[in-house]
């Protein structure tokens, strides 16, 4: 994408209104990422924070090798997990309700409802394990993009997305079959 | 789960990230084993579910904290990579403010040079005033039909700002070693945060000995200056070759280059422009910005569409807000590669023979009859202008010579009266 490259270059040479436009393009995948790894909005938004001021900081360190998107999200994973580890370790029980977005789509309360069971399911994985599952299953990331971003080889990505797929499914067992449906229609059909 | 099951393999299958042998070996095992079959749907179950969770979008604050954080940032430790920046400008010129305010002799010494200085000129002023004077018609006997102006831009402007008159000045200052760093000109050199995006443009009608040479020359300029002709034509006029070449340079080699093709022999016609597009290209970039981020929303409701029909409605809207992004990215690329290259037209063209066997050029003497008694009028209307000067200039005088004299003869004849 040759504006980003320009907004990354702009931004190298100290244009802070260029980094803006970085800011702005990647502000919402990175602030849920932080968001789904944290649980909480409060260490969300300190953890989005941390992770573009450091982006800002180590951008003359950021070859062009890599995507962008990537490399962005590898310090805001880091960024997450910190935020999570300064907590208390305590503490990581009293998970946030999920936000009510704003969604055409999410009409029933029950949904509402659904929607906070997940949310709470994913928050007590384990951090290695719902970091790679938020950024496969909520997020969309390929494979490879995951292991780029979290700095473990394929095989590794492929393992702890099965045990946390796993662990979410007896965790969500009665959700499921809804879910199911859902999925194999939009799917196969 | 037990051994021999494949649900370990099911979670890299839904993804269909598992080799043809594994594949082969789940899809026997799954028609056989009612369990293993169960386990897929509830896992398909429950990835469905992650996917339906909608995303969250960042606070609104979120980019104006860590604007906060970064200049703060900057301001404590002066870090790259904001240093070149203005801070540290900004700073050093404070300082060095307050620290002429603190000495007020060095002023008031500048102020009486700046008084004497004015003075002086004033009263040489005659004498040099014709210096500049000269020059300029110089100039204008060099390309007798020069027309510098700034017309409409060269470029397609489609609506935009007529380009300002620019002069060389600005161009051999900017720097030519950035041309491969930076597509915007002139990042390093303003310390304006903001970044002006320019598109600068010559055209030029030059007049040469020898046509040919002339064209090698043009391509040896362009190339010298890290660039190339992107476009030549060439065409008879009364047996006189002419041609039509565009230059195109880096941006920060534009004035070199804008030079040395006016070196090249008499110049018929110049006319430099620059159009600056940052306003177009931060427009387009926030476009740009806005559909990719509809275009995902789209995405995401696609992945949860359940009925036929409002999938076609996605797709087609997706479709639609596709071809813009790409009819914005087209046309933002095409800015950025004109604000790197600038371009050059450049109108070659053979001097004419001189006037060959011809007995008795009458066409050259009433020219020569013209010119000399246009320069005598001139020289007639510059020594008037002179005098008219120089009275303005004895006016004052002359009114204090008036006052002292008419006091200093009340105060004789108060003497003789006495």
């Amino acid at each position: 994408m040759p504006v980003e490259d320009l907004l990354i270059s702009r931004s190298r040479a100290g244009d802070t209104r260029a980094f803006d436009g970085l800011v702005e393009q990647h502000q919402d995948r990175v602030y849920d990422l932080a968001y789904r790894i944290t649980g909480h909005h409060a260490d969300a938004q300190d953890a989005a924070q941390d992770a573009f001021v450091k982006a800002y900081l180590a951008l003359a360190t950021f070859r062009g090798d890599a995507s962008f998107s990537t490399w962005l999200h590898r310090i805001a994973v880091n960024a997450a997990l910190d935020a999570v580890r300064r907590r208390s370790p305590g503490k990581s029980a009293t998970v946030e309700a999920a936000c009510t977005t704003t969604d055409p789509l999410a009409d029933r309360a029950e949904r509402v409802e659904v929607r906070e069971r997940i949310h709470r399911a994913i928050a007590a994985l384990p951090l290695d394990q719902r970091t790679v599952v938020v950024l496969r299953d909520v997020q969309g990331w390929s494979y490879e993009e995951i292991a780029a971003i979290v700095e473990v080889p394929v095989g590794t990505v492929r393992s702890r997305l099965a045990r946390g797929r796993e662990a979410l499914r007896a965790d969500l067992a009665d959700l499921a079959p809804a879910g199911a449906r859902a999925y194999a229609g939009g799917n196969q059909s | 789960m037990t051994s021999g099951h494949v649900s370990e393999l099911l979670s890299p299958y839904i993804d269909d990230r598992v080799s043809p042998e594994d594949r082969a070996r789940i899809v026997r095992h799954l028609d056989a084993c009612d369990a293993c079959r169960a386990d897929l749907a509830a896992l398909e179950g429950v990835v469905g579910l992650l996917r339906t969770v909608p995303p969250v979008a960042a606070p609104e604050d979120l980019r104006a904290a860590v604007r906060a954080r970064i200049t703060q940032t900057n301001r404590s430790a002066g870090r790259r990579p904001a240093a070149l920046g203005s801070t540290p400008h900004f700073r050093l010129s404070g300082l060095r403010w307050r620290g002429v305010a603190r000495s007020w002799r060095p002023i008031a010494a500048a102020a009486a040079i700046v008084v004497v200085g004015l003075f002086t000129v004033n009263l040489v002023g005659p004498q040099v005033a014709h210096l500049p004077d000269a020059v300029l018609r110089g100039q204008r006997e060099r390309g007798e039909t020069e027309q510098a102006k700034a017309t409409a831009p060269l470029n397609d402007a489609s609506g935009h700002r007529p380009g300002r008159l620019a002069t060389e000045a600005p161009f051999s200052k900017a720097g030519a070693n950035r041309q491969a760093a930076s597509p915007i000109p002139r990042t390093n050199q303003t310390p304006d945060v903001t970044f002006r995006s320019v598109i600068r443009t010559a055209r030029l009608a030059v007049e040469v000995e020898r046509y040919d040479a002339g064209a090698r020359r043009l391509l040896d300029i362009a190339e010298g200056a890290g660039g190339f002709i992107a476009d030549s034509s060439y065409s008879e006029d009364e047996g006189r070759p002419r041609g039509e070449f565009t230059l195109r340079v880096p941006a920060g080699r534009f004035g070199g280059a804008v030079k040395d093709v006016e070196a090249m022999g008499t110049v018929r016609q110049r006319q430099i422009g620059a159009q600056d597009v940052t306003e177009e290209f931060v427009d387009l970039q926030a476009r740009q910005r806005n559909l990719e981020r509809h275009e995902q929303q789209l995405l995401s409701f696609m992945d949860r569409a359940t009925k036929v029909s409002d999938l076609l409605a996605v797709e087609q809207e997706l479709s639609r807000v596709r071809g813009q992004i790409e009819q914005i990215t087209g046309r933002l690329r095409y800015l950025s590669h004109n604000v790197e290259m600038a371009s050059i037209t450049v109108s070659l063209s053979e001097r004419a023979k001189k006037g060959g066997a011809a007995f008795w050029d009458f066409g050259g003497t009433v020219t020569k009859m013209q010119a000399a008694f246009l320069a005598t009028v001139q020289q007639l209307l510059g020594v008037g202008e002179r005098v008219l000067v120089l009275a303005a200039t004895l006016l004052p005088v002359g009114a204090l010579a008036a006052v002292a004299w008419t006091v200093i003869r009340r105060a004789r004849r108060a003497g003789v009266g006495a």
